[in-house]
């Protein structure tokens, strides 16, 4: 009996364990977006950020599971890299190193921080910092190192779609430092730039969830 | 047929007329399909470190960003050909022996100068009409249109124009570059009234264009005073186009300098044709 007992005890523990490493927390926000197969919907971006002087871009974005994603755009388009396409699958539990910052209350809900440190060895300086809201299981901030030098943090803020609760718009801030310093033309006509440093602001509109998109979609038209 | 007209007939016989319009048709389309054959590289390239930052969709690369490309790199050679025919201008007359029967008809000597100088700038036009055809023309044929991207060194570092006011700003850019070669023009002009000969004008013009660009890009302070007098800092006005929103101010200084410059050329010449002496 007191083995039984004991069992049973360890049983109910072991969530706990697993929520304390911050595993579960992560697991709960996938599963939260497993229903969704894929899905399209309308971008606009709006830069305000110093360096770069630009229109807002509108482009609609097709995502399917895992990770296929593709950008259909009339203008040129930028979309924050990390954050601007909103798929919790990108982070799989086995590609991270997982633990919990700590626990806090986030617009009156209780949330949790929970930082992902990438596994593979050509990412390994990629640090993610996620702020969940427990009550909902939804990311509600994502702090970013790509790389050393590189800063990017995002609010999202969300709306119900078909049922699931989908970005409506995310705030992004960039600190990118003088990491490289060629900030782009042609060869021998290249500028000096300072990095890259201010917001973006990114609004989702006309979702249309699991509407069955094809791979084709997503083949570059290379591979056709 | 009128001075003017004779003047363009007599300009478009000579085959040295044409070097300019070869010169810029062969830089053009070598410069086109290097870049269509090297097209995912450079556009790639082209983004430079935004590409880390941010997933970039849209042509790149499109022929308002390669025209910009191609006036970038050839403002500072298409002076030279301009000059194989503005410096030929009146010093022809000279060498071709038919000075002394020009200025002996009818129409005045104020006339005649005035119909030269607007040719040469006819030709100037001509030229840079025929650089925009061809920049904008086979670009559209290989990369299609598309929002122009372009880097420069202040700030802000990057400038995006839309694809709707790509196409004007490029033509208004073009524009501007006709009223920027036609200062060299004006230069070459007055060294061929100066001379009895071609070749000193080409290259008397040339070098003064070299040692004002080198003057002019120099990093030391003490030349900073110097730079608002030189003719060639005001050259690149048709970047100024490209600018977002476009500094009006800005291109109406470098207009008038330039427009100066070509009006003190052009006096210059104008007096000095008016007093040439044909007897010796």
């Amino acid at each position: 009996m007191d083995l039984l007992s004991f069992l049973i005890g360890l049983m109910l523990l072991l969530p706990i364990q697993r929520q304390d490493n911050g595993l579960q927390y992560i697991e709960n926000v996938i599963g939260k977006f497993s229903g969704i197969k894929d899905y399209t919907v309308d971008v606009r971006v709006h830069l305000d950020i110093q360096e770069v002087k630009a229109p807002d871009m509108d482009a609609k974005v097709y995502y399917k599971e895992p990770d296929k994603v593709k950008i259909d755009s009339k203008g040129l388009f930028f979309l924050p890299k990390d954050v601007g396409v909103f798929n919790p699958r990108k982070f799989n539990p086995k590609d991270f190193d997982i633990s919990v910052i700590d626990t806090l209350t986030y617009n009156g809900d209780p949330a949790v921080r929970v930082s992902l440190t990438s596994k593979k060895d050509e990412a390994k300086d990629h640090k993610i910092i996620l702020t969940i809201d427990k009550k909902d299981w939804l990311i509600k901030e994502i702090a970013t190192v790509p790389s050393p030098g590189r800063q990017v943090s995002a609010k999202i803020s969300y709306g119900v779609f078909d049922g699931f609760e989908l970005p409506v718009k995310i705030e992004v801030n960039l600190d990118v430092a003088k990491v490289n310093p060629q900030m782009g033309g042609f060869d021998g006509e290249r500028r000096r730039g300072g990095g890259v440093k201010g917001n973006v602001e990114v609004y989702y509109s006309n979702y249309k969830i699991n509407a069955g998109l094809s791979d084709e979609i997503f083949k570059k038209e290379g591979d056709r | 047929m009128s001075l003017f007209a004779i003047e363009v007939q007599k300009t478009f016989r000579r085959w040295r007329t044409y070097i300019g319009f070869a010169a810029v048709a062969g830089a053009v389309i070598l410069l086109e399909v290097i870049i269509k054959l090297n097209e995912t590289r450079m556009a790639h390239s082209y983004a430079g470190n935004l590409n880390s930052d941010f997933l970039i969709s849209g042509n790149v690369l499109n022929a308002w960003v390669i025209s910009a490309f191609i006036m970038n790199s050839l403002y500072v050679h298409v002076p030279f050909l301009i000059t194989l025919v503005a410096g030929d201008m009146v010093s022809s007359e000279a060498t071709s022996g038919t000075i002394r029967f020009l200025l002996i008809r009818p129409p005045s000597r104020s006339k005649i100068i005035a119909a030269k100088f607007f040719v040469m700038l006819f030709y100037t036009a001509m030229l840079i009409v025929f650089l925009a055809l061809l920049c904008v023309g086979l670009g559209l044929a290989f990369f299609g249109s598309g929002d122009l991207i372009r880097f420069q060194t202040g700030l802000p570092h990057i400038v995006i124009l839309s694809e709707h006011i790509a196409a004007s700003r490029t033509a208004l850019a073009f524009l501007a570059a006709i009223l920027s070669m036609s200062v060299v023009g004006s230069l070459a002009f007055l060294f061929s009234a100066l001379v009895d000969n071609s070749i000193g004008p080409i290259i008397g013009s040339m070098a003064i264009v070299v040692i004002f660009f080198v003057i002019g890009n120099l990093p030391f302070d003490f030349l900073e005073s110097l730079r608002p007098y030189l003719f060639t800092t005001y050259m690149n006005i048709w970047q100024l186009f490209l600018d977002d929103p476009i500094n009006w101010q800005e291109v109406g200084k470098y207009a008038l300098a330039l427009l100066g410059y070509d009006v003190l050329f052009f006096g210059a010449a104008f007096f000095v044709f008016l007093r040439k002496d044909i007897k010796s």
